[in-house]
């Protein structure tokens, strides 16, 4: 099994023994954070960091952080419990290696910024990654934040748009691109679950804050799970378990 | 007051490092000088007050000290939730420096009015609220708080009172004593409560951080008898402080406050305070009346 697929497997495992978590969500955004810790962006010891302001999205950077030894893969087995530190949204108090305790959209990426403009001022050479929903684009502090990080120069600033959609489902923000550009934010937009463009893309120094937006599949590696809006926050049968193995 | 946060701040901004002020429009000409002398530092960060509070967390977070500061509504009821789960959640420190609660901008209407600040913040654990009646005890406030482990809240007022009523780094001190009974009062309204109760022989006990702590210090000197609470903002705000423990079966607490109703009047400050009833004459027969 390649590594994406065993991550896959751990997405499914805890959501299956904890009976909570938006697979989806974590299956479309699992190439993007897998790029950013396995391509070496963000590691234990380097000053960059990754916030992930879609905190619904958690098993996907659970998954990535327990690989990468962060803390013990142990602690996925235990996923949601009462005693666990890794619950249905990221809590920056009781996880190593989140930097944000998100859950309500919007907050982590003005947060994200807050943690850029400090590098910035302290001379640290460090890079912050935050990964919103295009859905999440709703929020006018996510276009309040694209206001500051231009404004501040904070070209240590990346914000990775999730363009799974979903933002179709109710207001529709047009052109992701146009709008970061008009911001001022350099943009590339690419196919996220493409390795090779999310490395070039990640890699990219363009001097400004820098959007990629990446367009993604919801619930991507399982054929029937693929878009399908039935899954986005539901309890996994072992029926289901046996089904996601056909599926991937 | 609004001086001696200035001075304070400005003052701490050379002596501190860590410190970043973030003002969401105002008091840009007061700190003019710090902004020139530490651009990266003391910043005029704009009219979004929820990013501002999520920026202010994510300095926090990596160990500076932010100071942000706006008028009440806009620093407090507007990115409440921000305040909640950036700061109060995540479990990171910070200082939120507020003007104009509750009426100090009586003529700019309801939108510009903060009597549910306090009330509001209450319902975030972690909270420090200070609401102090002299600059003297803002300025000390200041000092002994901003780097602390808390939210440290700064209700700060146009109106004053003519003394501080604290001394040192107390939070609490016992005005006057008397036989008939209490009266408790919080900040800015002191000075008029003072002169309220003139000639009447009651306990007046002044507070200028809303804690269990100061409350609990305050009701062992209340002991018996009658206790009137009276509050700057809404009525019975610090009543679920009071009534957090068991009272005394000898103690009968009432609260006089700002009502709890939408208030779609102009005029100044001093205007505002008579339709709040919160003048000495006012406030003289409100509070006798419970004795």
């Amino acid at each position: 099994m390649g590594e994406i697929d065993q991550l896959r497997s751990s997405i499914f495992r805890m959501a299956y023994l904890g009976q909570e978590g938006h697979v989806p969500s974590s299956l479309g955004i699992l190439d993007i954070i897998w790029a950013i810790y396995d391509g070496g962006f963000v590691s234990e010891g380097s000053s960059s960091r990754f916030v992930l302001s879609k905190g619904h999205g958690c098993l996907a950077l659970y998954a990535v952080l327990a690989k990468k030894g962060w803390f013990p893969k142990s602690w996925l087995d235990d996923f949601a419990s009462s005693s666990s530190p890794l619950g249905g949204h990221p809590d920056r108090t009781r996880i190593p290696g989140v930097e944000a305790s998100t859950g309500s959209l919007g907050h982590g990426m003005p947060f994200a910024a807050g943690l850029a403009y400090s590098m910035k001022i302290s001379g640290s050479s460090g890079k912050v990654y935050v990964l919103i929903g295009d859905g999440e684009a709703n929020e006018g502090s996510i276009w309040e934040t694209a206001l500051i990080a231009n404004h501040h120069k904070l070209s240590n600033l990346v914000c990775i748009v999730d363009d799974n959609q979903s933002s179709t489902r109710a207001v529709s923000l047009g052109s992701i691109r146009d709008k970061f550009d008009s911001f001022g934010w350099e943009v590339s937009e690419i196919d996220g679950h493409s390795r090779e463009a999310l490395s070039r893309a990640l890699g990219r120094e363009t001097g400004h804050p820098h959007a990629i937006v990446a367009h993604t599949i919801k619930g991507f590696g399982v054929s029937y799970m693929e878009n399908n809006p039935a899954w986005h926050h539901t309890k996994l049968s072992l029926d289901d378990m046996e089904k996601l193995g056909e599926g991937m | 007051m609004r001086g001696a946060f200035q001075s304070s701040i400005s003052d701490l901004v050379e002596k501190d490092e860590r410190i970043v002020v973030l003002l969401g429009d105002i008091g840009v000409w007061a700190f003019r000088e710090s902004m020139r002398q530490f651009p990266d530092r003391v910043l005029n960060f704009g009219i979004l007050e929820q990013s501002m509070i999520s920026f202010a967390a994510g300095l926090s977070a990596m160990g500076y000290i932010p100071v942000v500061h706006s008028i009440a509504p806009f620093l407090v009821e507007r990115p409440l939730e921000q305040i909640k789960i950036d700061f109060g959640y995540q479990n990171l420190p910070g200082n939120l420096v507020s003007v104009g609660g509750s009426f100090d901008y009586g003529a700019l209407g309801g939108t510009h009015h903060s009597p549910g600040d306090v009330d509001a913040l209450l319902s975030i654990p972690n909270v420090q609220i200070l609401v102090p009646g002299h600059s003297q005890e803002l300025a000390t406030q200041i000092r002994r708080n901003y780097a602390n482990s808390r939210i440290s809240y700064f209700r700060l007022s146009e109106s004053s009172n003519h003394e501080a009523f604290v001394s040192g780094d107390d939070s609490m001190s016992v005005v006057k004593r008397g036989r008939m009974g209490s009266v408790i009062s919080f900040g800015p309204i002191m000075g008029s409560v003072l002169e309220a109760i003139a000639g009447e022989d009651l306990n007046l006990i002044y507070i200028n951080e809303i804690s269990q702590k100061c409350i609990d210090l305050a009701l062992e000197v209340v002991k018996h008898g009658t206790c009137v609470v009276v509050e700057p903002f809404y009525q019975a705000t610090t009543a679920q402080i009071f009534f957090s423990k068991p009272l005394s079966n000898d103690v009968r607490i009432v609260f006089e406050g700002i009502s709890r109703s939408f208030n779609h009047s102009y005029g100044n400050f001093q205007d505002q305070m008579e339709k709040a009833e919160l003048t000495p004459a006012k406030l003289r027969s409100r509070i006798l009346r419970h004795f």
